[in-house]
This record gives C-alpha cells, structure tokens and sequence, in this order.
C-alpha cells in the first residue's frame, strides 16, 4: 500500500466569478475522450452507434447531444470527434466507448484542456475582443462548434444557447486564457 | 446630443460649459465643441508653428484633414503628440499645449527660419551638412531634429491601455452623413447587418455644417432622425468616433474607435479600440475634402478653407472673423458667404476666378469675376489682403475654395488607381475595386446633396439583394438642388512670395518647381523629394494642387500626371492601438507546467522556454550565485536523486494498424522492432537530410505509440507527422493527437530514483531491473490507483525514470515526489542542471540540432537506416554531407582547467592565423561540471575522432575568451553507461 496519495486540482482553482450580470466559470469536471476512426472504418463505427443509441457520428464543425445531457459528440477533423460528458454522465460516455470498442481509437484528453463556461448578456461582446470567428446566432447557432485561436491560443468553442458558451484551451495556458477573458469582461462591463 | 441654438446658433450644448487650458491660458467651450472650434469661439487664432520655417499658422480646415492645427495633449506619461485639434472632441479639463516653438508661441526663435527659406527649400538636406563628414552625427543631425519634429513624448509608457476586436456584418458603410445614413437605413430596414462608422462624434456629416434642408428639416436634425433608428434597429451597429483607417484582402477593415478620450481623468477602460471589421460588402461614404488655392502668403493664420469657415458658423456657432472675404473657383465658396452674411457678419468681397456664376452673392457684398488674392498681411492673424486688381482689402478671415477631393484612400489601399474626372476637376476612385467594395456619393464624385441620397438609397438596396435580402421600400428623401459647378483653378501667378501647397510640411510652389528642374518629375519623386503629402494629414488637402502645379510645369495634364496611391492607415493609429492588450507581461500568453505552483513556491528562478515557464535552478537560502545552485543540484543529482518538470517536452498519441510503418518512415532508424513495453530513441530527418528533431517512442500497445519531441519542436513535429499522414501516406491507417499538455511528466534521475518511484507507484508493479530494465515503458497506477506511465530513460545518463500523471495531478504529485524523496537527498532540478548533464553526457540538443547538422556530424550517421527508406534518407547520402574531413560533434575542455569556455567560440589550430578560411569549427555548448571541476564543452570540429587529443585554441573574439583546448571524447561521464543501466 502506498503512504503517498496524491490528488487532481483544477487548472484554474474551480475559478468563478460574475462580471456585470456575465459569469465566468471553470468547469474542472468535464471527460474529453478522443474518438478517431481507423481507416475505411466509418460505416463500421457508425453502424454500431446507431444500433445502440440510434445516432451517428457528427459531420466535421457539427455537434450532436450536449454535455448536460449525457454525451456531446463534437466532429472536430475528418475522422476525429470528441465525446465530452461531466462526471454525472461518466458511464454514458464509458457506454459509447465500450460500445464502439476496436472500432475506433481513443485518446483521453480531460486533461489536455482547461475549459471555462460563459453564460450572461455580456458573453457575446466579450468574445468580440479576442474571439475571431463570427458568432452571430445566424452563423453561429445553438449547438455549434468552431476550432479558432483567441490571443495566440488555439480555443476550441461551442455554443450551448444564445449567450451561453463553452470555451476550451489547452490546459498549459489556463491561466494566460483565464487572463484574457476575465480582461475582456472587464473592459466591456458597464 | 442637446442640440442647441445658442452660441449664434450651433449644435452645441451651452447648458454643458466646459473649462479646457491652451498654453496653460484658462478657456471655455461646450459640450459638442471640439478643440479648434472652442480655441477659433475664444479668438485663437495662432495655434501653432510650422513644420519647417516655423511661420505662425491658423486652424485651416474642420477634420482630420488638419495640416496646421496639431497640438500636444496631456501632460506627463499621459502626454500625447501631434494631435489634430480639429478631431479633438473637447472635455473638461482638457489641457492643449501649442508645438514646435521656442520661447512663445507668438514669439518663436526658431522662426529665424523664415529667413532663411532660401537655404531650406525642398531637398536641402541632400545637398548641405556634407562637410566635414564627421559633424554629420555629432552636430548636425542633432541639431536638425533638434529644430524639427512638431511634438515631444513623454518617453514613459503610455499608462492608457487599449483593446482590439473583431466584428462581422453584411455591410460596411464607412461614412455617416446624408450617403451614408440613406445607404444604412434601407439596409437596416431590410434586415442585413450593418456597421455604419464614422470619425465624428456626431453623425451626419456635411449636414451639421451646411443649412441644406431634407424633407423639410434642417439636414443636422433629419441626420439626427436617422441615428436614432438605425440606434434602434438591432441588426445595425452604429459606430461613432471610429475612424476605418485601412482596407485589406477579403473584405477586412481597419477601424480604430476613440472610447474614453473624450472623457476627463484615469480611464481603466480601453482608451481606444483597434477593430477589424470582416465585411461582405462595403460602401465608401467619406464624402469629399475641400483643397485650397496656390497664392502667395497663404498660410497666414485665419486664411481656411470656405467649408472650414462654414462649418465653424453653423456647427459649433464660432464665427471665425469679423470681416470676411471669399475667393473660390467653385459654388461652395459662396455658400460660406451667404451663410456668414446672413449671421450679420461683414463680407466685403468674394473674388471668383471664374468670369461667371450662378450663384448669389448676399446683400452689400462685392464679385470680384476673374480676379484673384495676389498677397495678404498680418504677422499673427490675416489683416488684409490684395487683389489682382490692385485693391486692399481689410479683412480677418479669408476663406477658399479650391474645389472639392473625393476621400477615396480606402479604394486605394489595395492599389486601385483613382482616375481623373475633369468635370470635377478632381480624382475618383478607379474601376478595378475590390468585389464587395463600392465608393458612393461624394466620395465617387457626385458633389449635390439630392444625388448623394439617391445613390446611397440605391446603393444600399442594390447591396442588400445582392447579398440574399429583399430591400425595403423607402423613397429618397427630398431636398433642393446644389450648384456645384467648378472651373479649375489652381495657382495665383501674380504677386510675390511664396504659395504654399503643403502646410503641413511647408512645401510651396516653389519646391514643384526646383524638384522638376532638377529631374524629380514623376509623382512619387516628387513625394519623396519635397515630403509633399507626407505627416499625420497624409496630403488631404495639398495632393491634387501640388499635382496640378506639377502637371503645369511639366507640359502635361493632370491626367498623364497620374497620382501617388494613398496607403493605410487613413489616419494616423497609435502603436498602442496595435498592440492593445498585448503589453507589458501580457505581451504574450504564457504556458505553465503542472508543478509550477509548487516551483514558485520552493525557489525556482523562472525562464521562458518558448511560451513556457520553466524552473531555470531552485534556489536554496544562502545561495547568492545560479552556479553554486546548479552546481548543488547537480552533485546531488549524481549521487543520489534529483526531479524535473518536462512536461514540456511534446508528446504525440500515434494510434493505428500502420502506426509501425508510419514510424519506421518518419524516423531514420528502425522502428519496426521496437516491442510492447519498449521505448526507443528516435532521430528525424528532413526531406534534405539534415537532422530535424530527436525523441522517444514508447510501445504502449500493439496500435498504440506515444512519442516525444524536444519542447521547441513539438508544434512543427506535430505538424510535419499531420502533412506526412495526410498528403504523404494517406492509404496508411494512422491517427496523431498531442497530448502534451494531457500528461505531468516528471524525471527522476540518479542512484536513488528506482527507491524513490518504488515509494510511489502502486504495489503490483515490479520495478526490478529485469523486469523494467532501461527503455522499458508500461501503463502503471501510482499512490493508490491513479492512471501513470513509466518510462525508464535517461537524459542525464544516470539510472533514471520519467513517469506521467494526469495534468491536473501534476502538482501533487511533484509535492509526494520530493516528500517521499526526503530520505534519498532528494533535490528538484531545472533546465540548467538539465543542460550541464545532458553536455556532461554529450548528448545533442537544440544548440547542436540547429536545421544546418546531419546525422553524421551529430555523430548519430550508424542510426540512418539503409535497409529502409524514410524521410530524409536519400538526400542525407549526398557526398557534401558525407565528406571525411566534414564536422563532427566532439568534447572539449580547457587545457587549463582553471579557464572557462564559452559558447560560440571558434577553433583554430594553435599557430594559425585566425581569419575564416582556418576556422575549423565552432563550440557549440558550454557548462561548468560540478562532477569534474571544470569547464566542459561540445563542438564541432573538421575531422573528429580522428584530432582526439588535440590541442587548439577557441577563439570567441566577440566576448575576448582566447582559450588553450584539448578535444575529448563528447562522453564525459560514465561513458560505458553503466549507471543508466544499473
């Protein structure tokens, strides 16, 4: 038995904070896993998912479920989605890994990303300053998805609702990223 | 906005006074002046000396094209130069300070220049300050910047901040008065949406400053209208004080927007704000800018532009004389005229250097048909002036009107050539515009305001359909016909002295006429020789009449004259404004590693590696030297057991059935046997042969492959695997993902290290050196069921292990690391005891893998594979790179050992002469080595193994080390390596 233990902290301290009606929220308990599909093996795959859970795979920049509803399946790169669930969902998403088994490849990334929920009427004006895709709700509707850099920092985005967003860094510039948000909620604070 | 009628009748709000100080001398504006409308209420009017004669100069125009009105804002760090006044929207408490004199500014010394002019005409100083040539940087270019350069800095940073943005809309409509607000509300209406951006604080344009009615109302008040819908639409974004300052590829525009500068005291919020608008399509609305006549004397103080004149009266209710004269070629001189009249004040005489014009002149005034303003007098402020007729004229103010240029520098900014429209005697925006880009009303040359809603009516429809929407129905707004008409008319030959062109940079008519004789004929000379054009006004008002007196002293038209092409920005944009947040500490985005809390907290020095921040060496209490820090570590490290953070190294997730092959084609040596549970050292190559990066693969399954990268290479490994997967191999069945902020990974090196990870990891595994012998891998749980990996490789050549955790268990799990390490001696290490242990083991590193090293000089050339192809292979067999007497990475040490190395130096043989053709090779890293108590280094040198035992001297003449050296074997220490096997 070991003496030692040891024990996960969140990137950002569980960081939480309300600016002028905006909150900025680190959510530390969110499972990444990545799903990339073998070669000529897309059919395979899906036919599994649909068997199961009557679904398919997500077309590149398209979403499909939400992560507080169970699983949300992000099509990030031709042949690569992510399965994002917070702990409450862990066994839907354990359910979709065990059912697509060797059918595709996983890469645990929790921990590769540090992500920070924006929810309030001053999210979209914030993300105005750093964020340089469009996020207009024509463009960018509720349930969209977007690979984009803010300050330098490669972001991945999805929108949940109109002024509700999720927004993940890589997990090394947490802090810089934390910096730059919390900088733009400042600035268009009244 | 109170729009109110008083101070005789302008849009400013007189319930609102403000107190502002010029020159230190307490004045009163309101709220809606700017700067020079609040200095010409208060009778100012000498606001500032000239660039180069220091004459006294006026406020000549009513924006941004401002030549002569530049002051110094603030005082302090806060202090800001060369800011026009006329675009200064005035607060309380601004304070404004004249430039570019000395002593007053009503009496300069520096004006000595005046009489000199004859020396300091255009390109003087191509020609003087020859001799002697030595004075050129002790005396004479002292003193000349001395003498020039309008405004001073404060040279403290600028304790204002700013931000940058992005916007996205449908259309851009650049310009807010009567095109501009007519092309926003269709298209508001319709539903696209519309950024509308205009440079003024308040929107409408010309509107405020001329009487012209629409649909009946005065234009500032039907503008007024306008606002306030497209305020009230929600798919439409006004945006006041922005000035869109540059066009780019694709739609992207540069906007600058003022936020707080019109506020008074500490702002913490973003003094200006630095956009890029992507937009779909775009409307050029910037109307057009008055430009003056060529006359001699024509720079004195409260000689303006007509519309300037005007636009004082009936914006800001500033009349800017008391008596006042006209001379135009055009109808918009006589507007001025009518407009000053009917306030009751005196306009003697309008001199028309046309013989006719339909116009009227108001009641008690004088046409002057033909004439022309031959001279005027007045030292400090214009007293009179003479006609070509002989009169004397006493006046105050003499306003002009040149005729009328359309603003078309954002249709150039992508070298669209404007063209020359000879019915306006102007330049329009040429035809090869940008898709999406469209100049509308006065900025395309249609100078009448009824056309000018009409075709920002039809413009804004047109625009809307194109882009999938249906116009809504709106009709143009109605309002009286303008005459416009114009003769050209640009130079006064009568009379004596000089007639100025260019204010800004005191470039007169006699300045076109010297560069032209002297060769300088095409326009671009002419810029440069003359600096015509040049400056914060960027030539707004001087262009077209300096091209127009060029065009007469070359024989030519206007038209085969041609024109320079305007550049972005429009006007002038701070450099903080680019650099918004981005200052300072935040200048980039930092990455931290795991344990970096921890490190703060126990001595690390910091240093930045990339983006990174890694612990450089920990400092205990008493040590007063990075050496004796490092040099502890490292002895420590050697004899008993040391832990660094390299999370930072890359780490790449390889998975698939062609995962093997995909490495066996990327790597120059074998990858094909590399088993589960193995780990093997890998070196890349580049197509060319020379070595890229070098790392590790670790077999964690049978499709499954975690490699490393040094720190610096990780993003260009990544992507070199991505480009070699997509478009190399794409039949291979391969998938790469980083995990290199996934993972905590931590070295633990030295005699102790295997007594140290045994305290940790989990019962189960056995750690024996049979059973995870060096180069053994394996998926492995620590502390009670915590997800692990071990890796047992070495960097430092002692027994040594890296294990991996979960990021966010990074920094406990460094804390339990050092606790359980209490009992071995345990000491954390950074990237310098790092650097003395991979040199004392001659390993290369990124001073050695530098893009221009091979295998073969890295001594590495037995781990090109020959049975294989792969990345770089052939090309790494050209005879260049594999000559005998080529470079081969060796060690060095001093034959003194007391002398240090230094990195860079180069060798030579001891008798020979040191010049380039004996250099023999160059030392690339240098340490001081606790364990051998002396300096060490790695090189490389002609012919390597072969000179062991050498002596040569390494010369680094930069920093003066001349250096007696011995070459050694590159392993110092432990060179049977049986320490990492043990």
């Amino acid at each position: 038995m070991v003496k030692y233990s040891i024990k996960a902290e969140p990137f950002l301290g569980k960081f939480s904070q309300s600016f002028d009606g905006t909150k900025l929220t680190e959510i530390d308990d969110i499972e990444i896993l990545s799903l990339a599909c073998p070669a000529g093996g897309l059919d395979n795959l899906n036919d599994r998912l649909i068997a199961s859970f009557k679904f398919s795979l997500p077309q590149t920049g398209s979403t499909i479920g939400a992560i507080y509803e169970k699983v949300l399946i992000i099509g990030m790169s031709p042949g690569q989605w992510f399965l994002v669930a917070n702990s409450v969902n862990h066994s839907a998403l354990k359910a979709i890994r065990n059912t697509i088994g060797d059918k595709g490849y996983f890469t645990d990334q929790s921990d590769n990303w540090v992500a920070l929920l924006l929810e309030g009427k001053n999210a979209l004006l914030s993300l105005e300053r750093i964020c340089p895709i469009d996020l207009h709700l024509s463009v960018f509707p509720e349930g969209s998805f977007a690979r984009t850099k803010m300050e330098h920092i490669n972001v991945l985005i999805y929108r949940e609702n109109s002024n509700r967003l999720l927004l993940f860094a890589p997990s090394s510039y947490a802090l810089s990223f934390l910096h730059e948000v919390k900088t733009s909620l400042l600035y268009v604070s009244s | 906005m109170i729009r109110s009628l008083n101070r005789a009748g302008g849009l400013i709000d007189t319930e609102s006074k403000l107190s502002f100080t010029f020159n230190n001398k307490k004045l009163i504006g309101y709220k809606g002046d700017t700067l020079a409308s609040a200095l010409i209420a208060n009778g100012q009017k000498i606001v500032g000396r000239s660039f180069k004669y220091h004459r006294p100069r006026g406020i000549f125009s009513l924006g941004s094209e401002e030549p002569n009105a530049l002051v110094q804002l603030g005082n302090g760090s806060y202090t800001e130069p060369n800011v026009r006044s006329t675009t200064v929207e005035l607060f309380q408490g601004l304070e404004a300070r004249s430039q570019n004199h000395q002593l007053s500014l009503e009496f300069d010394l520096m004006a000595v220049n005046d009489f000199l002019s004859p020396f300091l005409m255009a390109g003087f100083y191509y020609k003087t300050f020859m001799w002697p040539k030595s004075f050129w940087e002790i005396i004479y270019e002292p003193l000349i910047r001395a003498a020039a350069g309008p405004g001073k800095l404060s040279m403290q940073p600028h304790p204002d901040c700013y931000d940058k943005g992005f916007i996205h809309c449908d259309l851009l409509i650049v310009g807010a008065g009567a095109t501009g607000l007519s092309a926003a509300l269709v298209a508001g209406r319709s539903g696209a949406r519309v950024v509308i951006a205009d440079e003024d604080f308040l929107l409408g344009g010309r509107l405020n400053f001329d009487r012209q009615e629409i649909n009946g109302l005065p234009g500032s008040h039907w503008a007024d209208e306008i606002a306030t819908e497209l305020d009230s639409i929600d798919n439409v974004r006004l945006m006041r004080r922005t000035t869109v300052f540059g066009s780019y590829d694709n739609g992207v525009f540069g906007a600058l927007e003022s936020r707080t500068d019109y506020l008074n005291g500490v702002q913490i919020k973003p003094r200006q704000i630095f956009w890029r608008i992507v937009a779909k399509r775009s409307l050029i609305c910037t109307g057009a800018t008055e430009r003056s006549i060529a006359f001699p004397s024509n720079d004195r103080p409260n000689v303006m532009l007509a519309n300037a004149a005007r636009g004082y009266l009936n914006r800001y209710g500033a009349s800017t004389g008391q008596r006042l004269a006209i001379f135009t070629n055009n109808d918009s001189g006589w507007q001025t005229a009518n407009d000053y009249a009917r306030k009751g004040i005196d306009v003697p005489v309008i001199i028309d250097t046309r013989n006719s014009a339909k116009s009227r002149a108001p009641a008690g005034s004088k046409v002057n048909f033909g004439g022309s303003v031959i001279a005027t007098k007045g030292r400090l402020g214009l007293s009179s002036i003479k006609l070509s007729d002989g009169q004397k004229i006493y006046v105050d103010c003499l306003a002009v009107s040149g005729g009328w240029n359309p603003n078309l520098h954002l249709t150039c900014h992508k070298r669209n050539y404007p063209i020359w429209k000879e019915s306006i005697a102007a330049f329009i925006p040429g035809s090869n515009l940008d898709n999406g880009m469209r100049a509308v009303g006065a900025a395309n040359g249609s100078f009448d305001l009824s056309q000018c809603l009409k075709e920002g009516l039809s413009a804004g429809k047109e625009v809307v359909r194109d882009i999938g929407f249906t116009p809504a129905k709106q009709s143009t707004p109605q309002t009286s016909e303008e005459m416009t008409s114009i003769s050209a008319f640009w130079h006064v030959t009568q009379g004596r002295g000089r007639s100025w062109l260019d204010l800004q940079n005191d470039v007169t008519v006699k300045d076109v006429e010297l560069a032209v004789q002297e060769g300088f004929y095409a326009v671009e000379q002419l810029k440069r020789y003359t600096t015509l054009g040049m400056a914060p006004d960027q030539g707004k008002t001087s262009n077209v009449l300096a091209l127009a007196i060029l065009a007469s002293k070359t024989g030519k038209s206007i038209e085969e004259t041609g024109t320079t092409v305007y550049r972005p920005p429009y006007n002038p944009v701070a450099i903080g404004a680019f650099a918004g947040r981005s200052r300072g500490k935040n200048y980039r985005p930092y990455r931290h590693t795991p344990s970096h809390s921890w490190a703060k907290s126990n001595g690390a020095i910091m240093v930045e590696a990339g983006n990174w921040l890694r612990a450089q060496w920990f400092a205990l209490e008493g040590e007063t030297d990075w050496r004796q820090s490092v040099d502890r570590e490292v002895i420590t490290i050697r004899n008993k057991v040391g832990i660094c953070d390299v999370s930072t190294l890359g780490k790449i997730d390889i998975q698939g059935r062609d995962a093997n092959e995909f490495l066996n084609r990327v790597y120059a040596n074998g990858f094909k046997t590399l088993a589960v549970g193995r780990v093997r050292y890998g070196l890349m190559l580049r197509e060319d042969g020379i070595a890229y990066d070098d790392g590790t693969v670790a077999r964690l399954d049978n499709t499954h492959y975690l490699m490393t990268t040094t720190t610096a290479k990780a993003a260009l490994v990544y992507r070199h695997l991505e480009f070699a997967n997509q478009c190399l191999w794409p039949g291979l069945d391969v998938q790469l993902i980083s995990v290199t902020d996934a993972w905590a990974q931590f070295a633990v090196a030295g005699p102790n290290s295997r007594d140290l990870i045994c305290k940790l990891i989990d019962p189960k595994y056995d750690l024996s050196n049979i059973a995870f012998p060096f180069m053994a891998c394996g998926e492995i749980t620590v502390c009670g069921g915590v997800n692990a990996r071990l890796f047992r490789i070495s960097f430092s050549g002692e027994l040594a292990y890296e294990i991996a955790v979960p990021s966010r268990y990074g920094n406990s799990m460094m804390e339990a690391l050092m606790e359980a390490g209490q009992e071995f001696g345990v000491t954390p290490y950074g990237t310098e005891s790092l650097n003395v242990m991979r040199i004392e083991k001659g390993h290369a590193s990124g001073n050695e893998l530098n893009g221009q090293t091979t295998a073969r000089q890295l001594g590495l050339g037995q781990m090109v594979s020959r049975k294989k192809d792969c990345i770089g292979n052939v090309l790494s067999q050209r005879l260049g790179m594999n000559r005998d007497d080529d470079l081969r990475l060796m060690g060095f040490i001093p034959v003194d050992h007391s002398h240090h190395l230094t990195a860079g130096a180069h060798f030579f043989d001891s008798e020979a002469e040191i010049n380039l053709d004996n250099d023999l090779g160059w030392m690339s890293s240098v340490a001081y080595s606790p364990n051998l108590g002396h300096f060490i280094g790695l090189g490389f040198i002609k012919f390597g193994e072969e000179r062991l035992g050498d002596k040569l001297v390494a010369v680094d003449a930069v920093r003066g080390n001349f250096c007696d050296v011995e070459i050694v074997s590159p392993n110092f220490i432990d060179p049977e390596g049986e320490r990492l096997h043990g």
